[in-house]
């Protein structure tokens, strides 16, 4: 079997199995260059190597998520995920259990459909307890730093008539004031980059859902 | 007869092959067979699961008037390797107790 050949029974099977366009385009693109890598003139011997394109695609899709039943089921390396393992702690990059999402994802939906009624009111009160305990915080830093810039420009403006008072005010308005720049800063350094990280997050989330759905709804 | 290489050893292996630079598949898998008997397939998952865990990130590089595509460890994989050493040195260690009775003389 030529390259050619042997990539296009590959997409063929990855298609039939409805893995997304882009997985496979990945998938035909690595194969590709394998095959080129290889070296010209040695098809056959990696094709050979690279077993059969149907046993090929059950691995991908078997990575994916998608369960093939037709193809034999022999892993293509030990992956025997069932052997023990010395109890080392931390098993915390473990990819053991990412297996079939994808077929959960339809069910998912329809019962976060279903159960609409029941999560709207508690999604409701959730955001709105986030958004006053928010609003309480950001209330007491404006009062603060409010509460800093007083001190100061009054600390000024009664320095003719009552010194000493004023500079008592003026000094604590100065340590107020930085107190509050170094609040502030802190608080927009942990901000920020968490808040660019939520929205990417939460629009790489959106797309999967939108892909996903639009896949299993076709 | 040989051991099973199970995903997570896989996993750091490559984790491990790609950080002492940055390189392609075929050659991912050629040094992989040094050590262990995989066919040319077995690379591919490896290399995508540890992608979608945003352990590893690609790049490509033109190569005699092709692309090739290079991989690269992010700094998530660089924490994922150091904890998967460290649980290699804890496996090795309770492993090689058993098997090469090492260790033996503390309990008696």
């Amino acid at each position: 079997m030529n390259k050619l050949e042997y990539l296009t029974r590959l997409r063929g099977f990855l298609q039939r199995y409805g893995l997304p366009e882009e997985d496979i385009n990945d998938a035909l693109t690595y194969y590709e260059e394998v095959f080129m890598d290889a070296g010209f003139g040695k098809d056959a011997e990696t094709a050979e190597s690279l077993g059969s394109p149907e046993e090929l695609a059950a691995g991908i899709l078997r990575e994916s998520g998608i369960q093939v039943g037709s193809v034999n089921d022999a892993p293509t390396v030990g992956f025997n995920q069932q052997s023990g393992y010395t109890n080392c702690g931390n098993q915390q990059y473990d990819n053991r259990n990412k297996g079939n999402s994808g077929s959960n994802t339809v069910l998912k939906v329809i019962i976060a459909v279903l159960s609409f009624p029941l999560w709207f009111p508690v999604l409701i009160v959730l955001l709105s307890v986030l958004i006053v305990i928010f609003c309480l915080f950001f209330g007491l830093l404006i009062a603060f730093v409010s509460l800093s810039v007083s001190l100061v420009l009054g600390g000024f403006s009664i320095i003719a008539e009552i010194p000493q008072l004023a500079l008592m005010m003026l000094g604590g308005g100065f340590a107020a004031c930085s107190v509050s720049f170094l609040i502030c800063r802190g608080l927009f350094r942990l901000i920020a980059p968490a808040f660019v990280k939520l929205v990417r997050k939460f629009v790489g989330w959106l797309r999967g859902i939108f892909v996903k759905g639009e896949k299993s709804y076709e | 007869m040989s051991f099973p290489i199970n995903a997570s050893l896989l996993d750091a292996m490559v984790l491990s092959i790609v950080q002492r630079s940055d390189t392609y598949g075929y050659e991912i898998t050629q040094y992989l067979r040094n050590a262990v008997d995989i066919s040319e397939s077995t690379l591919y998952p490896v290399l995508r699961r540890l992608q979608k865990g945003d352990m590893l990130e690609t790049y490509d590089k033109e190569f005699m008037g092709r692309n090739r595509r290079y991989y690269h460890v992010t700094p998530k994989g660089y924490e994922a390797l150091d904890e998967y050493r460290e649980e290699w040195l804890c496996h090795k260690r309770k492993i090689d107790s058993i098997l090469l009775n090492e260790g033996v003389e503390n309990h008696e």
